[in-house]
């Protein structure tokens, strides 16, 4: 037999495989396959061994990596599948495949930053977003909120599919347990809508969880409303003033009762029939928009009243031309579910229902008011109408257009609340709510509804200690609900625990109530802090969650604290000023928000992730969308609205400038908080404050830049000049400190004393540096890592040979094409051992050169091995020089 | 005056038909597609630098060559062609023999080096930062077609 029969063997056997779409040496794809059988026969160890080889032969062909980490993932050997996966962090397969492992391992860290990376290689595909918006849901779920609508908005995204069920359910739970209902609930309706669009199966597992949170958020959404319902009855003068403004209305002389009644609800904030007035009379004087916010106010206040949801009803029919019959439908029925509701509502709400398109609904309720009213002289014109559509329209079934059924337990808890909180007129039966409260928590123990409900009961009948227990039981079912936390806090203070009742009222503020908010920025008012209670004002007022019952309470502190800052600022009371100066002043270096430079300094590896942020605002927000700004006002001054129309499309909506530019703020705050700094570049940032301050002055613009009115040109050139010129240069030299690094004789000869000391060993180092020293892109930090471990590599490597073994030279070369230059690094050394860029490339090479290597590369350079005459070689680093511009240029 | 706009996207071409109707505008979404359409009549050619949403194989340069600049890596290579494509464009232009004098939408006034060295070897060329309004860029295109550059 010949000797070469084996290999030949072998070689056929290699041929008859699969063929593997990479050039790899037939070796190699032997062992490849070996590798796959092994994991197709289920053998992982085995196969793990043979990916592993072909890893190392073919370091430029990660679908090996992909493969190693998977068959060790499968072996539960995770550490190693992460740092197998963590050797090619530039191929975006395997940082899929890391992030998902990251993901499964619940390091969330981790995987949003290999998605993130990700989403940088693969910028043209949906599905990273889908993936970075799951990773982020159990660290961030606002931001993963963001990143999923995102994804919703690309062109071609597809949500029904593992990954976005799975991040859309994932980012919905984390919402409800993180207390942000209202984006929670947004997500859950986006995605089911967003399905339905896609034609998922109505029974599909996934769609069935997000339908039952759905129902539950809605469910929680009428508890929480009634619980906060907090209507205050008018006092004597006060009713004489309503009085008076309703006879001014009845006269017509709207204006007047409109301002009569302003004043009222700023007295009587908490007032519903003083906010349910203002709506008329705001109607009255045709300003729908108040009288929309009014109505909607007054209800809130008192949701039991069925006035107040079919004012709005009116006044959505009346004042907004057809155009929101659906939502007065609904505002209609929710006022025939509460008790004393007039019937000739029945009527309202068919005509609603049936200019809105839903025929079946308007005939119930038509038919439903011909049975509660039959002598009302619209009687006959409602089943005229149940005529017509009776014609072209199907029986209805009994149940449409009336209530939903209700199980036992949740009529039980509805039985409660009417007993609890029954509308005006009607008595208070405390002791027949708790009953029925005990049988809804016999059958649901959890129902925190009930609990809370039950919570308010037992407080009002005196008994705060079961009051208490209850709060508590409540929320270690759902914590992180505000004004539970609020409530609990104050049950606390009534018996005398002041600790517990402290530790609730942060914890309430924490979690939105505003109430609690206030508490607190009272107290530190009161205790001359400031600086907090500015920025907790500040802080509840960007909230959005300050409601009209807060309003008045809330614009008195502001008016005080802005009062005593300006007095301790103008030097009033000096006095004052010296004793408290030193604590304000300490407790606002202690608590004030940090700027991004602090998470620069802290965190050298998040810069080129910061630069490429800054770019972008600069480059896609600044440059591409607001540059015109001047032009635009121009024009408008010129007599010419339509550039206003045009530059107000491309600033406002969710792809807009203003969106993108608070995308990237959100982004680098959240870059910040995932490295444990606080950043908040609205408060404390001196580059990006102006910059949102300017910006949000550009959002309050957008109405009268819409509409081309001449009143938005001095403003907009205002905006214009804080975007286009500080801010713009701000951005530019904070880009420039972020990334330029002097290369000079002290930087080297840090590295080189380090190095020295390390080996102690005591020569010179042979520096051949050119006059006109060059400045480089890199970080501080990895310039001296960089340094450090070339010149130990070529020192160790030079050990024995004489001195000066080890030598630097730098140099500069230029781009033809480009005009760039960069910046040469040739570390001189008198080895004798082999080294070639292959080895480097290819990573056979030690840890603190491979460090070096991986330095380089992300920093935009190369890293060759050269000859060098008159010594043995070099390793050569190649760099992009910077220009470098002094700011006062 | 006949202005070809080079860019990827549309900003620079619908806020300049905008705002200075009096000029012709026309746009190229590549330096491929501006070479097609050179031979033309243009008074002036507006630049853009950065083009992050050209198709790959409409980038111009080599994508090998520029890889070995970053240790093979042809991601940071595609980046950088990205980044710095206004500058592949103008080569490409001069090197097929057009003198239209050229404005690139870029900021060199932070590397005013590398701006003497492309204006010495491209001749008839300017430049403005990506924040200048309407009205810089047409007296700035009068002043670059009236002197030739």
């Amino acid at each position: 037999m010949t000797p070469f029969l084996p290999a030949l063997i072998w070689l056929a056997v290699a041929q008859a495989q699969e063929p593997i779409d990479a050039p790899l040496p037939v070796v190699t794809q032997r062992i490849y396959q070996e590798g796959r059988s092994l994991e197709a026969r289920g053998d992982h160890a085995a196969a793990a061994v043979r990916y592993r080889a072909v890893a190392e032969m073919e370091p430029g062909w990660t679908q090996a990596l992909v493969d190693l980490g998977r068959v060790l993932e499968a072996e539960d050997r995770f550490d190693e599948a992460i740092a197998t996966y963590e050797r090619a962090p530039y191929d975006a397969d395997v940082l899929e495949a890391l992030g998902r492992l990251a993901l499964r391992l619940g390091d969330t860290r981790r995987a949003v930053e290999a998605f993130h990376r990700f989403r940088d290689l693969e910028s043209g595909l949906p599905r990273y977003l889908v993936l970075e918006a799951h990773a982020l849901a159990a660290v961030d779920p606002l931001a993963a909120r963001s990143v999923l609508f995102e994804f919703l908005d690309r062109p071609g995204a597809t949500l029904a599919t593992e990954d976005g069920l799975a991040a859309a359910t994932a980012i919905a739970v984390a919402l409800h347990q993180a207390g942000e209902d209202e984006a929670c609930r947004e997500v859950v309706d986006r995605t089911r809508a967003r399905l339905d669009e896609e034609g998922q199966p109505a029974d599909d597992p996934a769609r069935a969880q997000l339908a039952e949170l759905a129902d539950r958020f809605a469910v929680e959404d009428e508890a929480l409303r009634l619980a906060r319902a907090e209507d205050a009855p008018l006092d004597g003068a006060e009713r004489r003033r309503l009085a008076e403004a309703r006879a001014l209305l009845r006269e017509g002389r709207s204006s007047e009762a409109r301002e009569l009644l302003e004043r009222l609800v700023a007295d009587a904030p908490r007032s519903a029939v003083a906010w349910g007035a203002l709506a008329d009379a705001a109607e009255a004087t045709g300003d729908v928009e108040r009288a929309y916010r009014a109505a909607t106010t007054a209800e809130r206040l008192d949701p039991l009243d069925p006035v107040h949801p079919a004012r709005l009803g009116d006044l959505l029919v009346d004042g907004f031309a057809g155009r929101y019959d659906a939502e007065a439908a609904t505002a209609y029925a929710r006022a025939l579910a509460r008790p004393g509701a007039p019937s000739d509502l029945w009527f309202r709400r068919g005509l609603a229902e049936l200019s809105s398109d839903q025929p079946g609904a308007a005939v119930a309720s038509l038919r439903r008011f011909v049975a509660v009213a039959p002598d009302d002289r619209r009687a006959d014109q409602a089943r005229a109408l149940i005529d017509g559509l009776g014609r072209t329209l199907p029986e209805p079934t009994p149940e449409a257009g009336g209530k939903p059924a209700l199980d036992d337990t949740e009529l039980g808890y509805w039985v409660a609340v009417v007993l609890a909180r029954p509308p005006r007129g009607s008595p208070v039966d405390l002791d027949r709510a708790l009953v029925a409260l005990d049988a809804v928590l016999a059958a649901e123990p959890d129902d925190t509804r009930a609990l809370d409900l039950a919570a308010d009961v037992r407080s009002r009948r005196g008994e705060a200690d079961a009051a208490i227990a209850l709060l508590e039981r409540s929320l270690a079912i759902a914590p992180g609900r505000g004004p539970v936390l609020a409530r609990l806090g104050d049950l606390y203070g009534n018996v005398g625990r002041a600790e517990d009742a402290e530790a609730m009222l942060l914890s309430a503020a924490e979690h939105g109530d505003p109430g609690a908010s206030l508490t607190l920025a009272e107290r530190d008012l009161a205790a001359w802090r400031l600086w907090e209670a500015a920025r907790r004002l500040d802080a509840l007022d960007a909230s959005g969650r300050l409601d009209p019952a807060h309003e008045g309470r809330f614009a008195e502190l502001r008016a005080a604290t802005n009062r005593r800052t300006g007095w301790l600022a103008g030097g009033g009371v000096v006095g004052v000023g010296l004793v408290a100066a030193v604590p304000i002043a300490r407790v606002a270096r202690r608590r004030l928000a940090a700027p991004l430079e602090r998470l620069l300094d802290a965190h050298p590896t998040v810069w080129p992730e910061v630069a490429r942020v800054l770019s972008a605002v600069r480059h896609e927000v600044l440059k591409h969308h607001c540059s015109t700004l001047d032009a635009v006002a121009d024009a408008i001054e010129g007599g010419d609205p339509e550039p206003g129309r045009w530059a107000a499309g491309r600033l406002e909506g969710p792809g807009g400038a203003i969106a993108r530019f608070r995308d990237a703020v959100r982004g680098l705050e959240r870059l910040a908080r995932l490295h444990g700094v606080r950043v908040d570049l609205r408060l404390a940032d001196p580059v990006f404050g102006p910059l949102i301050a300017a910006m949000d002055r550009l959002e309050g613009l957008l109405p009268d830049l819409r509409r081309g009115a001449t009143r938005v040109v001095g403003p907009l050139r205002g905006v214009s000049e804080s975007l286009n010129g500080p801010g713009y240069q701000a951005l530019g030299h904070l880009l420039q400190r972020l990334c330029l690094q002097p290369l000079d004789a002290e930087v080297i000869g840090d590295s080189w004393r380090k190095v020295t000391s390390e080996a102690r060993v005591d020569q010179d180092l042979d520096l051949d540096l050119p006059d006109d020293l060059p400045r480089l892109r890199i970080y501080r930090g990895e310039l001296d890592d960089v340094l450090t471990n070339l010149l130990r590599n070529a020192l160790e490597a030079s050990a024995g040979e004489p001195a000066p073994n080890v030598g630097v030279r730098v140099s500069t070369e230029e781009d033809p094409i480009t005009g760039l230059e960069r910046v040469e690094i040739r570390v001189r050394d008198r080895a004798r051992k082999r080294l070639s860029t292959a080895m480097i490339r290819s990573r056979s090479i030690g840890r603190g050169l491979g460090l070096a290597v991986d330095l380089v590369t992300r920093n935009g350079g190369s890293i060759h091995v050269e000859d060098e005459p008159g010594w043995s070689k070099a390793v050569v680093v190649r760099l992009p020089r910077a220009e470098f511009q002094e700011e006062a240029s | 005056m006949n202005v070809l706009v080079v860019e990827d996207g549309y900003e620079h071409s619908e806020a300049l038909r905008k705002f200075l109707p009096d000029i012709q505008w026309d746009r190229a979404g590549s330096g491929v597609d501006a070479l097609a359409r050179l031979p033309g009549t243009w008074d002036a050619v507006f630049l853009d630098m950065r083009f992050d949403r050209a198709p790959e194989a409409e980038l111009l340069g080599d994508l090998a060559e520029v890889a070995d600049r970053f240790n093979g890596d042809p991601v940071l290579a595609r980046r950088h062609l990205e980044d710095h494509q206004g500058t592949y464009v103008l080569h490409a232009i001069r090197a097929a023999g057009h003198r239209v004098p050229i404005l690139m939408s870029y900021d060199f006034d932070g590397e005013p080096r590398r701006w003497d060295r492309l204006a010495a070897r491209y001749g008839a060329v300017d430049y403005l930062p990506g924040n200048a309004g309407p009205a810089e860029v047409a007296a700035r295109l009068a002043r670059l077609t009236r002197s030739g550059g």
